[in-house]
């Protein structure tokens, strides 16, 4: 294998834990003993997080805004 | 409203565009680091073997790094609001256009090219110059608490992934993903700002004008390396010294990034047992970022808190080098694993502010991409030099110990910025009336 194609499959995986495929089906199995969810259910919690974030940001900058005037 | 009355001010609109960044660091570094979760369903269905996969995230990074000085130099000419707004919306789109993928050639366009140079526009280094624009006093702790997006998202946006292509397959995992880029686009055309100016506000929530206009403050005076131009950073010493401290920042958290499990595994240890130890580590990178950034904000000294983190870190090195010959060989994983850890990330609000501090704002994205190149060569030859090494010695003692030995010519260089002299924090204060300011 040329040096150069291993050097970049080796810069794949500075993406640490989460690149490592092995990892990450190794923590994956971990949460599916833990939680024991189907994958869908996952999806939607973990969907509903990322999404509340900006939701929550926006919320508070209105409710500031109204109570503010400015800002 | 009675802005004096400091429990009553709305909060600084800063803090807005803190999130904003925050937000879109965690979404973009979901569409990056979930890539490994599609490894093994894309190899097995074009039949691509890992190394072929691989290349496109390999030149993904690589170009990452050269591409850096670039899109900050786009940064600074531009003011970054467009530049971030822009690369919000190409990520996002590029991502989602992986649903098509078909062939392999088309993969490293998109994946290994298209995404990585929109990704170089949200780069934690132009959100960091965006941010040392906002704050002043709290540079540190915002940069901090930016940087922290870079594990948040690992830890969020990787299983989420995972779990979507569970559940529909790899080609709604890549739209998924690019769904969650887009999302933070009414966040960066809401609150990301160029500058407080734009807002009629002051760094650090301090103005309001009516405020202002009856306080006699002092004004920060430029540091003597203060530039107007990228170049003028090159003839200077403390450029070089962080950059070169940056080259050896790359190298040991590169290296450990991928060379860290196996290492572990040779020593004996289960490899479930060296990924918690690693994920240990990764967790307390959010905790070093904002502690290094804060106590540098609060006790000053900037280079010296530099200096700690690569002294910790080479510590740490040391201690996983010689726990073995004191029979600690798990104990001294652990032990490696808490002291790097804390210094993981530690190093990027701590060079930022300091570069901020230096080199004032103007040229401050192409400063920082310039210093981030050097931290991405540094990762490569270390990564490169490591794999070479264990093929011919048969082991990883020898790259740890040569990468382990360079964090302390990194110590000593960032030690010996001359920071009294150089950074804008320490000149003699100008007091002007700030309404003539």
């Amino acid at each position: 294998m040329p040096d150069v194609l291993q050097a970049f499959r080796l810069l794949l995986l500075h993406q640490g834990d989460a690149a490592d495929p092995e990892l990450i089906h190794w923590l994956k199995d971990r949460m599916d003993e833990i939680l024991g969810l189907g994958p869908w259910t996952m999806v939607g919690a973990m969907g509903a997080i990322v999404i509340a974030i900006p939701l929550a940001i926006g919320v508070v900058y209105y409710c500031q805004h109204r109570r503010g005037g400015t800002l | 409203m009675n802005v004096n009355n400091p429990s009553r001010r709305p909060l600084f609109f800063g803090w807005y565009v803190v999130a904003a960044s925050v937000f879109i660091g965690f979404a973009a570094v979901g569409a990056r680091n979930g890539f490994g979760a599609f490894v093994t369903p894309m190899s097995e269905e074009f039949e691509w073997n890992r190394l072929t996969i691989s290349f496109a995230a390999g030149l993904g990074i690589l170009l990452n790094g050269f591409i850096q000085p670039f899109m900050g130099q786009l940064f600074d000419r531009t003011g970054g609001r467009n530049l971030i707004l822009l690369s919000v919306l190409a990520l996002g789109l590029v991502t989602i256009s992986l649903y098509w993928t078909f062939n392999f050639l088309f993969f490293v366009f998109v994946f290994g090219i298209l995404a990585s140079v929109a990704q170089s526009g949200l780069s934690l280094t132009n959100t960091s110059a965006l941010l040392s624009r906002w704050f002043v006093r709290l540079r540190g702790t915002v940069i901090g608490i930016n940087s922290t997006a870079l594990s948040i998202g690992g830890l969020v946006m990787v299983p989420f992934a995972v779990y979507l292509m569970d559940a529909a397959g790899w080609r709604i995992a890549w739209v998924g993903l690019g769904g969650v880029v887009l999302l933070s686009l009414p966040l960066t055309w809401m609150f990301i700002r160029e500058n407080p100016a734009q807002m009629n506000l002051r760094p650090d929530g301090d103005n309001e004008l009516s405020e202002a206009a009856s306080a006699r403050r002092p004004e920060r005076t430029p540091g003597p390396l203060e530039a107007t131009s990228w170049r003028e950073s090159l003839r200077s010493w403390p450029f070089w010294q962080m950059s070169g401290a940056y080259f050896v920042c790359g190298a040991t958290t590169f290296i450990l990034s991928i060379h860290f499990i196996p290492y572990a595994e040779d020593r004996g240890m289960e490899r479930s047992t060296a990924a918690l130890i690693f994920a240990v580590m990764s967790g307390l990178n959010i905790v070093g970022a904002t502690s290094a950034g804060f106590l540098s904000d609060k006790v000053g000294g900037t280079k010296n808190w530099l200096t700690l983190v690569y002294t910790m870190r080479g510590l740490a090195y040391l201690m996983l080098l010689i726990s073995p010959l004191f029979g600690l060989s798990t104990a001294g994983l652990w032990i490696f694993a808490c002291i790097a850890g804390f210094s993981w990330i530690a190093t990027l609000p701590l060079t930022s502010s300091l570069t901020a501090e230096v080199y004032g704002l103007r040229a401050m994205g192409t400063i920082s991409g310039i210093s981030f190149m050097f931290h991405q060569i540094g990762g490569f030859v270390s990564v490169t030099l490591a794999g070479w090494l264990y093929d011919v010695t048969g082991s990883y003692t020898l790259p740890f110990a040569i990468v382990g030995s360079l964090l302390a010519l990194a110590a000593l260089s960032a030690f010996t910025i001359r920071e009294k002299k150089y950074s804008a924090r320490y000149q003699q204060p100008r007091t002007v009336w700030v309404a003539d300011a």
